[in-house]
């Protein structure tokens, strides 16, 4: 989880510089990334959190086909989607330490 | 004269004031929110990195402290094809079935229930704990509660009224529990 803050900032980053390849590959990485979130959270019966990494994973498909074909504008629009489940997870599963780090809640 | 009518509102507020503190601060007000507290804090335990349930066991075991090995626990039924209550004999029991809750249910926030004398008081004012001398040594508590939770696997959260009737022994330890929870409705989004 720790990769996916900067692959999604150098997604941004490559989306608003219209650098598609670029973008496809950042889209291809947090393909990755929320494949192994899934998988995290798929033995402790947390069907929601599987959900998000799920829907994150095929909103970075979605992103990624966008980013290839250099239509921006698609690709912008499912990124602003997919983001949120960021925050949607962030809000049942993490919380912070207050100290510079985080815990996963259950 | 009205510096005399100011002094006795003052001085009858401050009558009041003491009384309120008094039932707050009373035992069984206090075994009352210690049982709350410590049901509530079963999920407040983390994952680790590596997927691991870690900080499960000592909050289970701060629930179990408050009973005696022999208790008798009337609980509402869990399994979804129970009807009625499940009675559970010893303290090995009761412990399966706290820990069901803390492995099973997140955002835990059971809480007592409010009243004034009024007849819409239900929302503010005292958390009543009513309390009784056992016949055969030790002391019972029964107060409302409202109980709110989430499954774990899906976040659906659910809302009951309820009622908690406790049996203390004279070692101070919970020899008999009866956990009411009627109408459990899933709380949805409007």
């Amino acid at each position: 989880m720790k990769d996916v803050g900067e692959t999604w900032a150098s997604l941004k980053k490559n989306l608003d510089s219209n650098a598609g390849a670029a973008a496809a590959a950042d889209a291809a990485k947090l393909q990755s990334l929320f494949a192994e979130t899934e998988a995290f959270w798929a033995p402790l019966n947390t069907f929601d959190a599987v959900n998000f990494a799920k829907r994150v994973q095929e909103g970075a498909g979605v992103i990624g086909a966008a980013a290839k074909s250099n239509d921006m504008k698609a690709a912008l629009t499912s990124y602003a989607a997919t983001q949120k489940n960021c925050g949607n997870c962030h809000l049942a599963h993490r919380e912070d330490t207050g100290k510079g780090g985080f815990l996963i809640r259950p | 004269m009205p510096r005399l009518v100011f002094s006795i509102l003052l001085g009858l507020l401050a009558v009041i004031e003491v009384q309120a503190q008094a039932a707050a601060d009373s035992p069984e007000q206090k075994l009352a929110e210690e049982w709350i507290q410590r049901l509530n804090a079963l999920d407040e335990w983390y994952l680790s990195v590596d997927g691991k349930e870690e900080g499960v066991e000592p909050l289970v075991n701060s629930m179990m402290d408050l009973y005696a090995p022999e208790v008798l626990a009337e609980v509402p039924p869990y399994d979804k094809d129970q009807i009625g209550p499940v009675m559970l004999r010893g303290k090995d029991n009761v412990r399966k079935w706290v820990e069901r809750i803390a492995r099973s249910q997140v955002r835990l926030n059971y809480i007592v229930k409010r009243q004034t004398e009024g007849p819409t008081g239900d929302y503010e004012g005292w958390r009543l704990v009513y309390s009784a001398k056992l016949p055969w040594g030790g002391n019972a508590i029964a107060f409302q509660i409202i109980g709110v939770w989430s499954l774990r696997e899906d976040r659906r959260r659910y809302m009951a009224p309820g009622a908690v009737f406790i049996q203390y022994g004279p070692d101070g330890k919970i020899r008999r529990l009866r956990l009411l929870l009627g109408e459990i409705d899933q709380i949805v989004p409007l």
